[in-house]
């Protein structure tokens, strides 16, 4: 039996152990409901404090670049909604363009507004999604009901159109695969002003909760050189303060001719990336609501074969889908397929910035941070 | 940093870059093409992070990404930088060929600090190796995968062991 002595000593070497605040390396994810896939960061903590943090990806690495290279470039579009499946569409269309700019393809003003459309109520969803998800990460259980509850509003409408949610794989080269179906036109309108009184309410719900604003504000602020810097894009990079949309700097979709404001947020915070998305939604309201009354008649695909080749020649571009800049730089020899796709991708960029955001927060920082950058992995690992 | 204004720059601010990377990189420029609305800016390998330097002090702030590309034919690959100003709405790719037998270019990640995972993608797809890069490991794929997948004599099991069922585009 311990002597009073020995198991003095004893306790003490515990409360010294347990008391040390030595590094410690946490593992989050692969498999933790923050990261959207899967995802890990290897946080090291001393205390609750971040000394480094390091993102581990590839756990979803399909290698699209690699098969890109086996398709035909009609085939290559159903692979590229399944890079970020919350937004499938805003995928597809990119890859068309550059396509169609490659072998000079003029694509009908009808075909050009609906793809507007439907690349506008992806983004809704998207975002509806976000708000919700975001409150979830904070540890607010309703948000999420009622993110994913405004999402299937778009999320219908594209279904009705495409007969899917997600993987919508209706842009096709040279246009879109079929008109909107009949009462589709009609039904867009309710939906756009339900969005509108959602949005109100998203900045009410969160903005006015003082433990939200507690959480967020001042919290993992990205500087506008850093972004840049990384190449954090979208919504991000908005929200540090600085215009940079390729609505409104590159001729695709004929988004010059749609009035909309581009919101920039100030200090770059988490509480900015959040706002800026919910002022983002309100002007994608506008651009659809613009987009119908723009609805020309007309055809809707230039019926481009399925033997399609890309002429020989290089283009990059780019398109400003909701997680950020969404590009295609391909390199085509004149062959069935094409000789190189490189896919740009948004999340990727915005995820790198990770360890110089992560560094000298607080564990419970992580998961905002995490969060507000929303991503999807799937669009990180290609 | 105040948001930039709309212009309709691009093609005036394309070719002031291209005069600018003239002057500055003097015959170290090998080839300047403007080609849909992009300036393509062709160096040797070693004068890269030089380069990409100059673009972003003049005003190229933004890295959108790296990547590789594998010309076996040519015996060379091609790393191709892509950089973005938001101030004149311009963009440039800046290319340099690496022998493929001794894949080497310096890494610019001190120039652009986004630019370290791009490389390191980069490196294991095509085994390009960064120079002076500090953290050159598998980013994407496991570490136990060997060869460079993105290589074009790599070949696509799936295509070995079934052949593609497409009536037009078999193989």
């Amino acid at each position: 039996m311990a002597t009073d002595l020995e198991t003095k000593g004893y306790i003490t070497a515990i409360t010294e152990r347990d008391m040390a605040t030595g590094d410690m390396v946490l593992n989050i994810g692969p498999q933790h409901p923050s990261t959207h896939g899967v995802l890990r960061v290897v946080a090291r903590l001393d205390g609750e404090q971040v000394i480094s943090a390091e993102p581990v990806l590839g756990y979803m690495h399909r290698a699209f670049e690699k098969l890109a290279e086996q398709r035909s470039p009609m085939q290559n579009t159903a692979l590229f909604n399944r890079l970020d499946w919350v937004s499938g569409f805003c995928n597809e269309v990119p890859y068309c363009i550059a396509c169609e700019k490659l072998a000079g393809i003029e694509v009908p003003k009808r075909a050009q507004v609906q793809r507007v459309i439907l690349f506008e109520l992806t983004r809704l969803a998207s975002h509806a999604m976000f708000c919700g998800i975001y409150g979830l990460e904070l540890g607010a259980l309703t948000p999420p009901m009622y993110g994913y509850r405004d999402r299937e509003y778009a999320l219908d409408l594209l279904e009705m159109c495409t007969g899917q949610r997600m993987h919508t794989n209706w842009a096709r080269i040279g246009g879109v695969k079929e008109d909107f179906p009949e009462g589709f036109y009609e039904r867009i309108p309710p939906i756009l002003e339900y969005y509108r009184t959602r949005i109100e309410q998203w900045l009410e719900f969160l903005i006015d909760n003082d433990i939200f604003v507690k959480r967020t504000r001042g919290i993992g602020v990205l500087p506008v050189d850093v972004a840049l810097d990384y190449g954090v894009s979208g919504p991000n990079l908005r929200a540090s303060g600085i215009a940079v949309d390729a609505r409104k700097e590159e001729e695709y979709l004929g988004y010059m001719d749609y009035e909309f404001e581009v919101p920039v947020g100030n200090r770059g915070d988490c509480f900015d990336r959040y706002v800026q998305r919910v002022r983002e939604m309100w002007e994608s309201c506008n651009i659809i609501e613009q987009a119908l009354d723009d609805l020309p008649p007309g055809a809707i695909n230039t019926g481009v074969g399925r033997t399609f080749k890309v002429p020989a020649g290089e283009i990059y571009i780019r398109a400003d889908g909701p997680r950020g800049e969404n590009g295609y730089y391909l390199i085509s020899t004149g062959a069935k397929e094409p000789y190189r796709l490189k896919i740009r991708t948004g999340s990727f960029s915005n995820v790198s910035v990770l360890p110089y955001l992560l560094k000298d927060t607080y564990l419970p920082d992580i998961v905002a941070i995490l969060g507000s950058l929303d991503f999807v992995v799937g669009d990180i690992d290609r | 940093m105040s948001p930039s204004a709309p212009s309709a720059a691009g093609k005036t601010s394309l070719t002031e870059a291209e005069s600018e990377l003239r002057i500055l990189l003097g015959d170290a420029l090998l080839d300047a093409t403007e080609d849909h609305g992009q300036l393509i800016a062709r160096v040797p390998p070693d004068r890269r992070p030089e380069t990409l330097a100059l673009l972003k002090a003049l005003g190229f702030t933004f890295y959108s990404f790296c990547f590789g590309v594998d010309w076996p034919d040519e015996n060379r690959f091609e790393v191709v930088d892509h950089v973005y100003s938001p101030e004149d709405q311009a963009r440039v790719t800046v290319k340099c060929d690496v022998p493929r037998d001794n894949p080497r270019v310096p890494t610019v990640i001190n120039v652009y600090a986004g630019a370290d995972w791009h490389e390191r993608e980069t490196w294991e797809l095509f085994g390009i190796v960064f120079a002076g890069h500090p953290r050159l490991r598998k980013l994407l794929l496991p570490d136990w995968q060997e060869g460079f997948p993105m290589r074009k004599d790599y070949v696509l099991r799936a295509r070995v062991e079934k052949p593609w069922p497409g009536e037009f585009f078999s193989g």
